[in-house]
């Protein structure tokens, strides 16, 4: 019987491995963004090997290529802070390993010993058009753990694994777990921090020197980050505890990115001066607690001051588990930031924020295939994702 | 048509409250709204919100404005939360 089985499997494998390998793919869009110059009337993406052939209108398409058609075609959208294959859809505890509490500074817990690629939730955003993820440990602890970047698809999390290893991300504020019993308050978190990363200074000195010394995970993830390896991914939402992050950034002078920030349109010459990277809160994030101060208009805000910013899907603490970042693109894009920039913001900004531009965030020569078909505005809610194309896959 | 129907009329014939709201008629209640695009486009801005003839928010006016964007916590005096004077706790 088994080998029965195998009979039958064997060439349907064979068969679906051939169209995987060398699919080659045209997809016609009346309006293609390609994120690099201005969106082309009646454009044509051709897919090669997984990767973008060519990109123009007026092109010919060869016979042997598969053809799809579409309203508007983007670049695939990257979803720069999400906590999705970590924290599951079914919202038990089995399902839920995005914060770990038992120690509220765990920089050593890496995000590829816990993400399930098969996850529900990454269907979910892979189907509304997100094809990249970075993803990992959430907010809620001072240092919870580290993230990583994946695409939305896969078996495993080796499959489409682009960074395994990116940020550590950091807590700062009233936001933290109740489950730990310190810090209790905000001074108490940052003196925890700043004694842990002078402990990461003594041990990068050992790790750069000949004695010998005793690894220790945690140690080895902060080194990283002093050295630069690693950036702190800093969850914070008050303008005070935005500048205890710099403060701490100054003193400590690592990568940082922050992220979330409701408050940050009351010090904008701050994070820019600092040359920060932000990555916004939901525009529709409930605000209350920390964020109680969060506005749609902050993105506008922080993109005209010439701020890098990027969408981000969050934590979300129940059901859905998450947002979809186009959406909360749509109220921002209508909120001061404008259609143009927010599907920048989506695509290419994104990508640079998280160092991968060279592989995703446009439509060029030579890139990943990953590009969504829409047949309408891509940022209204009417409209719908009609296909989705990963390295050159069709994945719906 | 059938999803403008769907946040009125439909919604006043199913609490039984028709005679009063969910249309613009003649003896009905002024209860309206302007609105500067179609309704149900992310971009388009409620700009008056009208009730029982009364203007009760306006999005040129910056304080009201921020009922609809959000950054209205922040100032002393002024703090308005769902959970009553005194902020989230």
């Amino acid at each position: 019987m088994r080998f029965f089985k195998q009979l039958i499997l064997l060439p349907a494998l064979l068969l679906a491995f051939s169209f995987t390998a060398e699919a080659q793919i045209a997809v016609k869009g009346e309006t293609v963004y390609t994120m690099a110059g201005q969106p082309i009337s009646n454009g044509v993406v051709l897919i090669k090997d997984g990767k973008i052939e060519r990109v123009g209108s007026g092109i010919n398409i060869p016979s042997n290529y598969e053809v799809y058609e579409a309203k508007v075609v983007t670049p695939g959208f990257i979803d720069a802070h999400s906590v999705v294959g970590l924290a599951g859809h079914l919202n038990v505890d089995a399902d839920q390993d995005q914060l770990e509490t038992s120690n509220p500074i765990q920089p050593e817990l890496r995000a590829i010993d816990a993400y399930n690629a098969q996850e529900a939730l990454v269907g979910f955003l892979r189907d509304h058009g997100v094809t990249t993820i970075h993803t990992g440990h959430g907010p809620g602890a001072l240092i919870s753990g580290q993230t990583m970047i994946i695409k939305t698809t896969g078996e495993t999390v080796d499959d489409n694994l682009i960074e395994p290893s990116k940020m550590l991300a950091f807590t700062l504020g009233n936001n933290l777990s109740r489950a730990f019993s310190k810090p209790g308050t905000r001074a108490k978190g940052i003196a925890m921090l700043r004694q842990e990363l002078i402990k990461a200074q003594a041990y990068l000195k050992k790790r750069n020197g000949d004695e010998d010394y005793s690894k220790d995970l945690g140690m080895e993830a902060l080194a990283d980050l002093l050295e630069g390896k690693k950036t702190a991914l800093v969850t914070v939402h008050k303008a005070n505890d935005i500048m205890s992050a710099i403060r701490l950034q100054e003193e400590f002078d690592f990568p940082m990115i922050l992220d979330g920030v409701a408050e940050a349109y009351m010090i904008i010459d701050e994070i820019k001066a600092g040359g920060y990277p932000v990555i916004i809160h939901p525009s529709m994030i409930r605000p209350g607690g920390d964020a109680k101060n969060a506005s749609m208009e902050t993105a506008g805000k922080l993109y005209e001051a010439g701020i890098p910013i990027a969408f981000q899907s969050g934590y979300e603490g129940y059901v859905p588990k998450t947002r979809v970042i186009h959406y909360e693109a749509g109220v921002a894009a209508a909120n001061g930031l404008g259609k143009d920039n927010a599907l920048k913001v989506l695509t290419i900004d994104a990508a640079k924020i998280l160092g991968i531009d060279n592989r995703v965030g446009s439509l060029e020569r030579g890139k990943d295939a990953d590009l969504v078909m829409f047949n309408g505005d891509p940022l209204e809610y009417i409209t719908n994702v009609t296909g989705v194309i990963i390295n050159g896959e069709k994945v719906k | 048509m059938k999803l403008l129907r769907a946040v009125t009329i439909a919604n006043a014939i199913m609490m039984d409250i028709e005679d009063r709201v969910g249309t613009l008629e003649k003896g009905k209640d002024a209860d309206f709204i302007i609105l500067d695009g179609d309704p149900f486009s992310v971009y388009t801005h409620i700009q008056e919100t009208w009730i029982e003839g009364q203007k009760v928010w306006d999005r040129s006016n910056e304080e009201d404005k921020k009922y609809a964007t959000g950054g209205y916590q922040i100032y002393p005096g002024t703090i308005h939360t769902h959970h009553g004077e005194g902020g989230l706790k």
